[in-house]
């Protein structure tokens, strides 16, 4: 990789992580509200945990909390896809390596904010990166198909590559 | 002996490049003129690239190319048998190549679409090209949808 192609995908990873940041902290905020009124069932909207909110210290510091590290999954999650964008990555390593960090901050972030995880998590996580992968693979598969297709006729129609030939 | 040339012109849409087949009882000194002429105004419109070979400077007509490539900070051209040194730059030499025969595979990469034999898919996931003489490379995945779109307007 050239100094350019480095730049191009520091750019890429700073801009999507900005917005992996705002849509992380958004659909975090939104499950916790959603799981937790459900759970409460209570009648009241929540937008956190009570018992969890408490234990931190507080309603500021638990809602700014589970918000920022939302948000902070949000920037693996999203700004992480740029290794994608890495060339002479495999689809398998760039899957793979996407896979460990965004399992690593799940299980952290989980951690933090009390979250209940367990192997089923896990697997979860192994079983939608597998399938990710797979997709992708057989996408690329049928469009490599169709460009040898191509490339058959692009060949046939310029005859023996203008070489001189003799029949 | 001169002989008279009788010219036919067949437009057939299915030929991107045009294809000039010569039917002669003998190659004779004037078909061998011929031959050159039309080798000559082919190659006017897509000039030889120059390479450095022992030492010396040689054109190597654009047909005869495999792959252009980056490595480190030097640029090899790739023929049937031989690798060469040239003081280009890649973007430089995108240029002055046939767009219709050459296509960008990577940052890194020019292919010759005439010399590729087929394109391939590993279980990683990683797209090689293999090309008439054996020689393989990879393709970046970035360049698949462009490539397919180009081939589309052939198929």
């Amino acid at each position: 990789m050239d100094g350019a192609d480095v730049m191009n995908i520091r750019n890429k990873f700073y801009l999507k992580a900005a917005i992996g940041y705002a849509l992380g902290m958004m659909i975090g905020v939104a499950i916790t509200a959603i799981s937790v009124t459900l759970s409460a069932n209570d009648g009241t909207v929540y937008l956190y945990e009570p018992g969890w909110v408490e234990r931190v210290g507080g309603v500021g510091i638990g809602f700014t909390l589970e918000a920022v590290i939302s948000g902070l999954l949000g920037v693996v999650g999203m700004g992480g896809s740029v290794m994608y964008d890495i060339e002479h990555w495999s689809l398998f390593r760039a899957t793979f390596t996407h896979f460990v960090i965004t399992v690593a901050a799940y299980f952290a972030a989980g951690w933090i904010l009390d979250w209940y995880i367990d192997w089923i998590a896990l697997a979860f996580f192994v079983a939608a990166y597998v399938l990710i992968w797979q997709i992708q693979n057989f996408l690329y598969k049928l469009q490599i198909k169709k460009i040898n297709r191509n490339l058959k006729k692009l060949r046939c129609s310029a005859g023996e590559e203008a070489t001189v030939s003799e029949k | 002996m001169t002989e008279m040339v009788h010219i036919d012109v067949v437009i057939d849409e299915h030929y991107e490049d045009p294809l000039v087949a010569i039917h002669t009882k003998s190659r004779s000194e004037q078909v061998e003129n011929i031959i050159h002429a039309v080798e000559n105004a082919a190659n006017e419109s897509f000039p030889p690239i120059y390479v450095y070979s022992e030492e010396r400077i040689e054109p190597v007509l654009q047909r005869e190319i495999f792959r252009i490539r980056t490595e480190g900070r030097k640029i090899f051209l790739d023929t049937q048998d031989a690798s060469y040194l040239v003081r280009e730059t890649l973007a430089r030499l995108e240029e002055e190549l046939d767009t219709q025969r050459f296509f960008r595979i990577s940052q890194s990469e020019i292919i010759n679409l005439y010399k590729v034999k087929c394109f391939d898919i590993s279980v990683y996931g990683t797209i090689g090209v293999e090309f008439d003489n054996g020689l393989r490379t990879w393709a970046s995945r970035r360049y698949v949808k462009a490539l397919k779109e180009k081939l589309n307007k052939v198929g």
